[in-house]
């Protein structure tokens, strides 16, 4: 690559700050989600769930384990304990090997008492209480109870279970014996208001393979249930995340593209005489517009690649000052986020840096004889459209639906059309305050009436740069509370 | 070689209309070297460009080396300047991002020639800069870029050469070296030469001179 001049190293530097932005905050919104995924698994102790009064059919969990997913089953139901002459209404929960698929148990030695955390239920012959049962049935560890036919010793008091949630069996306390068995128990007959759970946890594609494969399979009252739906509020705490980190995400490229228009533009009018010069010397407008393009695409590299290393930096920053905020251990970043964080640069790139780019074809040879001979005036209706189609774009793209990023759309084009208002009126103003100035002022003013539609260009982009910032600011707070 | 009819150029200021060329003839012959004169802003510039085909007239016509250059578009106008066509300018137009080498490889590349490379350093040879192929515009004297200048005009090896000011931007010894470079290279080539001055001596090295006068060319007066 030819040596850069200072208005090319300006692009390079705004790509990469579109880039850095947009991967810093996608790297580290990639690892709170994947936080916050992994926390919301614990709310059904896997990844998918279902959940039904009759017995999963044995061919869906054949399937999710010939996808490579892990599988645990429960079975919860209202029932009585007996220790001696004392009984107790409980929650019985019988589960497999593998429960919990995500989150943990965690047990203690006499109720309240110091928790341990268990990766796995109770062995065949043991019995996990609640400390109500614990304390309404006068027991001590070691002792024996019954459930059903079947006698069980009591080894653990039973501090917590990821998947507890609403509903009956819930509410009675709980008593949790390994799924093998409940067999021995014989109360699992007819009426006995069981219900049935499989549970599946693995890689993103394989749980969307199972389902897709297993909807045949489901009786008519089954239907998988993922983590977030399970947790509503959990739901909404990464609704909100996404709907912050994304908006921030999208206020940093904004910034970037009013960065790029501005160096584009810079750099463009330091590239008049360079293109008159070849003009003459025999290019066609096509060639100058290729050659352009083609600088456009190495310079959008260079800051690309620039961008995603500050970016990666970036993230881990976000990391040390949001540490606090964040109260959870987060997973390493996924490299991913590098896609879309080079595909919205390169976005922005074009719709706010290459406008500027365009009209140079425009530029007349003559001016290698008459310097003041220059493109067109600038249109800002055509410099507007492409940033409003980049934006657009992005916006679809960042919101995920079609309401909100129409909704902000149009929020953003009122606020560009106030603000083109506002910079027309401003840039009119300097014309009539040239007159009555004199020295450096004079000419400064008559430079900006000279180029108004640059100037327009100029004081939108820096006005849109700057709402956008007080935006965040001021949602910030309202969109992480609600 | 250039034949230029009844050449009129007018631009809009405003509601005003000025008329730079007036009825404008003009015919040059192949391997003639012309200079035209004038006072700045006598519409010098503005012919030279409209014979270089830089821009269309408003009325007339203009014909380079056969080529109707007034019905033709900017880009076809181009095309038949690359490589054909020199150019040497007051301000030299180097392009500061390029070596010396590069700048004269520019219209040979643009011209699509095979052999560029070893015309541009033949080229640079010629005007005594063989030793100065990497430095860049700013790292050469005034006199050092114009006779990169020059290379770059003469390396295609074109049938008409313009020529603005050639010497307007040097001091009296470096633009006597130039314009020394510039006879001796067009004689060498029998290119056809266009030049515009104010420089009278200058103009009087060329075979013939016309003065440009409120938009008209006249026969100078001693010419």
């Amino acid at each position: 690559m030819k040596r850069l001049d200072a208005d090319q190293w300006l692009l390079v530097v705004a790509m990469a700050v579109a880039v850095a932005a947009a991967s810093a905050v996608a790297f580290f919104s990639a690892r709170i989600e994947a936080a916050m995924a992994q926390q919301a698994g614990e709310a059904i102790a896997a990844d998918l769930r279902t959940r039904d009064s009759q017995p999963v059919n044995p061919a869906i969990e054949a399937q999710a384990q010939a996808l490579g997913l892990q599988t645990a089953r429960t079975v919860t139901f209202p029932s009585v304990v007996i220790a001696g002459e004392a009984s107790a209404l409980a929650g019985i929960k019988a589960v497999s090997d593998a429960y919990p698929l995500r989150g943990e148990l965690r047990v203690a030695d006499r109720p309240y008492g110091e928790e341990t955390a268990r990766s796995q239920g109770p062995a065949r012959g043991e019995a996990w209480v609640d400390p109500r049962i614990y304390a309404e049935l006068a027991l001590t560890l070691g002792d024996v109870v019954h459930v059903g036919e079947r006698a069980l010793r009591v080894t653990q008091v039973l501090a917590y279970e990821p998947d507890r949630g609403g509903g009956f069996t819930t509410l009675a306390p709980r008593l949790m014996l390994h799924l093998d068995d409940l067999a021995d128990s014989g109360l699992l007959g007819p009426g006995s208001r069981a219900r049935y759970a499989l549970l599946v946890a693995g890689s993103a594609d394989a749980l969307e393979g199972l389902r897709a494969t297993t909807e045949d399979l489901l009786s008519s009252g089954q239907r998988w249930t993922s983590a977030e739906q399970a947790r509503p509020e959990l739901d909404d705490a990464l609704g909100r995340a996404r709907r912050f980190l994304g908006l921030a995400a999208l206020s940093a490229v904004l910034l970037a593209g009013v960065a790029m228009a501005l160096s584009a533009m810079q750099y463009a009018a330091g590239q008049h005489d360079a293109v008159a010069l070849r003009k003459t010397l025999g290019a066609t407008g096509g060639m100058i517009l290729r050659g352009e393009l083609r600088r456009l695409l190495r310079l959008g590299m260079l800051g690309g690649l620039l961008g995603l290393g500050f970016g990666y930096l970036g993230q881990w920053l976000l990391v040390q000052v949001l540490g606090d905020l964040v109260l959870m251990s987060l997973p390493p970043p996924p490299l991913w986020p590098a896609v879309p964080a080079l595909a919205t640069g390169a976005v922005a790139l074009l719709g706010f840096g290459l406008p500027p780019l365009l009209r140079l074809r425009h530029v007349p040879p003559m001016r290698v004889l008459q310097q003041a001979l220059g493109p067109p005036a600038a249109s800002v209706w055509g410099a507007g459209l492409a940033a409003v189609l980049a934006v657009g774009g992005l916006l679809v793209w960042q919101a995920g639906e079609l309401r909100l990023a129409a909704t902000v759309f149009l929020g953003a084009l009122l606020a560009l059309t106030a603000l083109a208002l506002v910079a027309l009126l401003l840039t009119a103003g300097v014309q009539r305050l040239r007159h009555r100035s004199g020295g450096a002022w004079r000419y400064g003013l008559a430079n900006i009436a000279r180029r108004r539609g640059d100037a327009t260009l100029q004081l939108v982009a820096v006005g849109t740069g700057l709402t956008v910032l007080l935006l965040l600011v001021v949602v910030r707070g309202d969109l992480l509370a609600t | 070689m250039i034949r230029a009819d009844k050449v009129v150029q007018q631009v809009s200021s405003g509601q005003e209309t000025l008329t730079i060329l007036d009825q404008v003839d003009l015919d040059v012959a192949a391997g003639e070297s012309l200079a035209i004169v004038g006072a700045s802003g006598a519409g010098k510039s503005t012919l030279l460009g409209l014979l270089a085909g830089l821009d269309t007239p408003t009325a007339g016509e203009i014909w380079l080396d056969g080529q109707a250059l007034h019905a033709m578009n900017e880009d076809a106008r181009a095309r038949a300047r690359a490589g054909r066509i020199g150019f040497v300018f007051q301000s030299f137009q180097l392009l500061p991002a390029l070596t010396a080498l590069e700048n004269v490889l520019l219209p040979l590349e643009l011209a699509g020639l095979s052999d560029a490379r070893a015309r541009a350093r033949d080229a640079l040879d010629q005007v005594g800069l063989s030793h100065r192929l990497t430095h860049r515009p700013r790292q050469l004297s005034g006199g050092e870029q114009q006779r990169v200048a020059l290379a770059r005009a003469f390396a295609p090896d074109p049938v008409v050469l313009f020529a603005d000011e050639p010497t307007g931007n040097l001091d009296a010894d470096n633009g006597r070296r130039i314009a020394d470079l510039l006879f001796e290279l067009n004689a060498r080539s029998g290119t056809t030469l266009v030049m515009v001055t104010h420089d009278g001596a200058l103009a009087a090295r060329c075979q013939r001179s016309l003065l440009m006068r409120d938009g008209r060319l006249q026969v100078q007066a001693g010419a």
